[in-house]
């Protein structure tokens, strides 16, 4: 199997929401704290989101991954600055990522990140940071298997008991 | 044993701010130690970049709260906590962050920390928000038994990935 990495254009839309949905949907079934939106609402949103602030902008990479001309995987970066109280050092983040589940296994995930890790590395930042779901155990495996390590962990408190 | 004196918490202004930045150092330094990959300015440029935030999106807004615990009339201790909008492809529409928590290093381990989790939950509650959300450095060895012992679960892991690798 080949897999070709491109960069997504506006023509992409519909496919990139498509995945997107797919990975909300696989998240809000394995954490019931994660809550998307119903499809068509949280579709519409997001592909808005899409529009405006991403496809197209500097300070975003969206790649595709094709295989056998049928686009199998998704990944979306892009640049932060942190907060003012910490060193100006501006760095990556990997804002989204899905891999078709008839792809997965099969090097997708791979490809993608290390023509993201290019496009980070030609934008001059030292370092990327990424959210994983905590009980999500594909995604906890890939990324710990890229040689990501724990920085940060977000806790959740309900405040109904 | 002796008694530690009485603990009480309120609500700061912004004439606390010059001694609450104090506090917020020794946090920010502890955390640096704990975790070199945590890089806060170094004074006076973070405690200047501090408290320009401090006052400008969080005293006087209806959407933040900050206690403070006092001993002894000094502040041994402080927690903010923010209304925060989620993004909009998820529900429920908004949430409660905490963040910027501090207790004197000589006052912990004499419920500090719980009282003003306490209060800040509690004006959360006023406002309906059915959860909380925090981020605590992986590599904290105090606030991570913390944060469990008030409730708190994992919800996400940030994780970092070092590009300067390999190079």
């Amino acid at each position: 199997m080949s897999i070709t990495i491109r960069q997504a254009t506006e023509k992409d839309t519909d496919t990139i929401v498509d995945l997107w949905w797919e990975m909300m949907d696989f998240h809000a079934r394995i954490d019931a704290r994660f809550r998307p939106l119903p499809e068509a609402e949280a579709m519409e949103a997001w592909e808005k989101h899409l529009r405006a602030d991403i496809l197209g902008k500097e300070e975003w990479c969206v790649l595709i991954a094709e295989c056998d001309g049928q686009v199998v995987g998704l990944m979306v970066g892009g640049l932060r600055d942190p907060y003012p109280v910490f060193v100006p050092e501006r760095y990556g983040f990997v804002a989204n990522a899905v891999v078709a589940p008839h792809a997965r296994r099969s090097g997708v995930g791979r490809a993608l990140f290390a023509a993201l890790k290019t496009w980070f590395r030609e934008q001059g930042v030292s370092h990327a940071q990424l959210e994983v779901g905590h009980l999500n155990p594909t995604s906890q495996g890939f990324w710990r298997a890229m040689g990501c390590t724990g920085y940060m962990d977000t806790m959740w408190v309900e405040l109904t008991d | 044993m002796k008694n530690p004196p009485p603990l009480t918490v309120r609500l700061a202004t912004e004439a606390d701010l010059v001694e609450m930045t104090q506090l917020w150092r020794v946090m920010m330094d502890y955390h640096a130690e704990v975790e070199p990959r945590f890089r806060p300015l170094p004074p006076p440029a973070g405690e200047e970049a501090w408290m320009d935030h401090m006052r400008k999106d969080v005293f006087g807004s209806e959407d933040s709260c900050i206690f403070l615990a006092e001993m002894d009339g000094r502040i041994v201790g402080q927690m903010i906590g923010l209304l925060r909008d989620e993004y909009a492809v998820f529900q429920p529409r908004q949430y409660g962050y905490v963040t910027d928590v501090a207790v004197d290093p000589a006052a912990r381990r004499s419920g500090v920390g719980r009282a003003l989790f306490k209060a800040v939950a509690n004006w959360f509650r006023d406002r309906g928000v059915s959860h909380l959300r925090l981020m605590v450095a992986h590599n904290n060895p105090i606030s991570q038994p913390f944060w469990r012992a008030m409730g708190c679960t994992d919800y996400m892991d940030v994780l970092w990935y070092d590009l300067t690798e390999g190079q």
